[in-house]
């Protein structure tokens, strides 16, 4: 399933995607398309991890591999927070 | 026979070593050496003897015991060891795709020393993703647990945010939690999983892990994780445990 949106945008990316379109062979329409779904995976996928999803969750309702997910969470750039406290119950139990 | 071994020692449970030798060390079974830390030297008379004194299979203790049969039994015929996994029912590594899939793709054999567990789901996920046959083209241990009706609880809201592999894995993980680990990077899996006192490991953590217990070397591990922190989903957190494994002697 499919729709149609028709949308304005400013010249500075309409001029952009005219050059990518040149370059990539493609129609407008379809580099235009490339580009909406990538940051709107992304900003949904971003999301919805805030809201607690897990990655495989994330995998299938975006419907983009699980390598993917990971990827885009790397921008995070967040870290575990009981990361030395794991750490530290790894190293007395030895 | 005898064989050295080396314990890792399941996070949930207390040394095992005074019960190892109260299990083994009896002359009348085949007796052991002494042994200190995780080191053991164990000598068996036969295998029919080990078979009349099996732990209790709900104790912490089992885990480790598995441990040692696998070994005993590695260059013994693999029947063996299907009787004591029938009969104690139990798993040590339960692991996700995230897992799978940032070990292969570092391309350095880390898991090949170990024998990991998960589902057939997981096992689709991982192919499906990186184009490969695991169980058939790749030097990996692994099994695939079998499917049935899991008795863990979890709450709808929290549910519907979770995956169905996601639910399958933490109800085996549940189920067998007292000797399991799971092994996931995904951190909502982990809190749900810590929240059901089910013992977890991201992937630099379980390397960690595998250093500590001699299951792989160290070079090995820091090799792996200099890797891992190129795509990790963390680079920090691969950035303090490695940090942290460097100090280690």
């Amino acid at each position: 399933m499919s729709e149609n949106i028709n949308v304005t945008l400013p010249d500075n990316i309409a001029k952009y995607l005219h050059t990518k379109s040149r370059l990539e062979y493609l129609p407008m329409s379809a580099v235009a398309r490339k580009y909406i779904a990538k940051s709107v995976v992304e900003e949904m996928v971003l999301e919805y991890y805030r809201q607690g999803f897990s990655i495989t969750k994330l995998a299938e309702i975006a419907d983009i591999p699980i390598g993917r997910v990971m990827e885009i969470l790397r921008k995070m750039d967040e870290h575990l927070e009981d990361i030395e406290d794991e750490l530290i119950e790894i190293e007395s139990k030895k | 026979m005898s064989f050295e071994l080396s314990l890792p020692t399941h996070p949930s449970a207390t040394s095992s070593a005074p019960y190892l030798a109260s299990f083994v060390s009896p002359p009348s079974r085949g007796g052991c050496a002494p042994f200190g830390g995780t080191n053991v030297v164990l000598s068996i008379g036969s295998n029919a003897s080990l078979f009349s004194h099996l732990p209790d299979p709900k104790s912490n203790n089992a885990y480790e015991l598995v441990f040692i049969l696998k070994y005993v039994f590695r260059n013994n015929t693999h029947e063996h060891f299907k009787y004591f996994e029938q009969y104690i029912d139990i798993m040590q590594y339960i692991v996700n795709a995230t897992f799978l899939i940032n070990t292969i793709k570092t391309n350095i054999g880390i898991i090949e020393s170990i024998e990991l567990n998960t589902i057939q789901n997981v096992i689709e996920e991982v192919e499906t993703e990186l184009g490969i046959g695991i169980k058939n083209e790749m030097n990996i241990k692994i099994s695939t647990v079998r499917d049935k009706k899991y008795k863990i609880k979890i709450p709808k809201s929290k549910q519907r945010m979770l995956s169905f592999t996601d639910l399958k894995l933490l109800g085996i993980a549940y189920e067998r939690k007292k000797s399991c680990i799971l092994v996931t990077d995904d951190k909502q899996l982990r809190t749900i999983a810590k929240h059901f006192q089910i013992h977890s490991y991201t992937t630099p953590l379980f390397i960690a892990f595998m250093i500590k217990n001699n299951l792989i070397s160290k070079d090995k591990g820091i090799s792996f994780l200099s890797t891992l922190k190129e795509y990790y989903i963390r680079p920090k957190d691969v950035v303090i445990i490695l940090n942290r494994i460097k100090k280690w002697r």
